[in-house]
């Protein structure tokens, strides 16, 4: 049986799209990356997919989702290597600036605005820190910018089980807030 | 008091962003790549966000990974499960040599100095007049502007005094510039308070000293304490009044410099 052409434009057209994506997606997290690094970058993630599609068994069950793994181990162990060399990721560099930043800002307000948000920030800190573990963890991931549904997927639970630990979560947070809002009052 | 989740979720970013975290126990890269796979169980998840919730570093490495993650979720629309059998497998690895050889040549050439197909690029902003991109800029930092002049906060330091109540705190001495020994924090009496609590703090914030409660409305720095405490460099202090019914009230924060004569 010949393997059709579909299939072979499709695979194709797949691993275009996915290089022009971790292009996009490169730019927009490592903003201090040149342009000839991440035309290296794409050119190398699209040969090492191919590379290892070479290398894949005799058959494979679910072509998708075996080129979305193989995707995603290739462009991760290429950014960690990129990020060695280079130490794109959280380089030295944005840290330092970072501390800049934090400097001119410490010009702009006053200690009492910083140690306020301090204060805050650990308060919060400690009241998430103190719900039971599960709704933590949702209510954690959701600070951090994500929704149910993505929460669902990073620990593999249902939707219907994120989604009732995230608002459990969300309210026993809001409570011990609404009581120290009431305390200082 | 009505908290909305995103409310809470907008003021935590914003202050998780201005600091500067980095924590000395972070996870190898690679068990922040697997996290997105099956092959981490609940505990060891449930270990990575505690940590990244506290470390900024590691959290910009998950952003990247887990969107890098998402973009390989893009390359299969629909859950239709396509199965290759073996003379398929053969084909597409025929494909995969082709391809291998096609971009090893581009490689080449690029490494010596002629010029690839110019690729498609993608459009973030669709074809907008000129015209109308300077005005929406315009407007833009007009906002920004307006936002920024009403969030600058002013300046609490001027009395050292916390809290909507009013001039509930008063912080006495010492404060500016002072030369004398011993070092003594006295401020006014706020009506209902039973005890009083002083914290001494360097230029970064960083607690040096926190006081036992006391009744009175003045207490001196201790002797060992003195002697670490440097000239020519800012402290900041600050008191907390304990109240009858249980509540505290604080003071603002007041600066002084002990100069050396």
């Amino acid at each position: 049986m010949n393997f059709p052409k579909k299939k072979i434009s499709t695979i194709e057209k797949r691993i275009e799209k996915f290089s022009g994506l971790i292009r996009v997606t490169i730019r927009r997290t490592s903003f201090r990356i040149s342009q000839e690094d991440i035309d290296d970058i794409e050119q190398e993630v699209k040969l090492k997919i191919w590379k290892e599609l070479l290398k894949s068994e005799n058959k494979i069950y679910d072509l998708n989702s075996y080129i979305c793994r193989v995707a995603y181990t290739t462009t991760c162990k290429i950014m960690k290597n990129v990020s060695l060399q280079k130490k794109i990721l959280a380089t030295q560099e944005e840290e330092e600036t970072k501390i800049s930043e934090q400097k001119n800002s410490w010009k702009i307000h006053t200690p009492d605005y910083h140690l306020e948000k301090q204060e805050i920030m650990e308060f919060i800190r400690k009241s998430v820190d103190s719900l039971i573990d599960s709704r933590r963890q949702a209510v954690k991931l959701y600070l951090l910018g994500r929704n149910s549904i993505e929460i669902a997927e990073f620990f593999g639970w249902s939707e219907g089980k994120s989604r009732n630990l995230l608002y459990r979560g969300l309210a026993d947070l809001k409570n011990i807030l609404r009581k120290d809002h009431e305390i200082k009052k | 008091m009505k908290l909305k989740n995103k409310k809470i979720r907008t003021y935590y970013q914003s202050l998780q962003s201005e600091e500067v975290t980095k924590k000395t126990d972070c996870p190898d890269i690679d068990i922040l790549i697997k996290s997105f796979s099956d092959e981490l169980d609940e505990n060891q998840k449930f270990k990575i966000i505690d940590h990244i919730s506290e470390c900024n570093s590691c959290l910009g490495k998950f952003n990247l990974i887990e969107q890098i993650f998402k973009d390989c979720k893009k390359m299969i629309p629909g859950k239709k499960k396509i199965s290759l059998n073996e003379n398929e497998v053969k084909e597409l690895k025929e494909l995969s040599k082709r391809k291998i050889l096609e971009l090893d040549e581009q490689f080449k050439m690029t490494k010596n100095g002629v010029k690839p197909k110019p690729r498609a690029t993608v459009l973030i902003f669709p074809k907008i007049p000129i015209k109308y991109l300077s005005i929406a800029a315009t407007l833009v930092i007009i906002t920004l502007a307006t936002i920024f002049i009403i969030r600058t906060p002013p300046d609490l330091r001027k009395d050292a005094i916390r809290g909507k109540q009013g001039r509930v705190f008063q912080l006495i001495a010492p404060k500016g510039e002072i030369t004398e020994k011993p070092l003594i924090f006295k401020w006014n009496p706020i009506p209902d308070a039973n005890e009083y609590e002083v914290r001494l703090m360097n230029a970064e914030l960083i607690k040096i000293w926190i006081s036992d409660k006391t009744p009175k409305t003045y207490i001196k720095l201790p002797q060992d304490l003195y002697q670490k405490i440097k000239r020519d460099t800012i402290y900041y202090w600050k008191v907390t009044g304990y109240l009858k019914d249980g509540n505290i009230k604080k003071s603002g924060l007041m600066e002084f410099e002990l100069k050396s004569n």
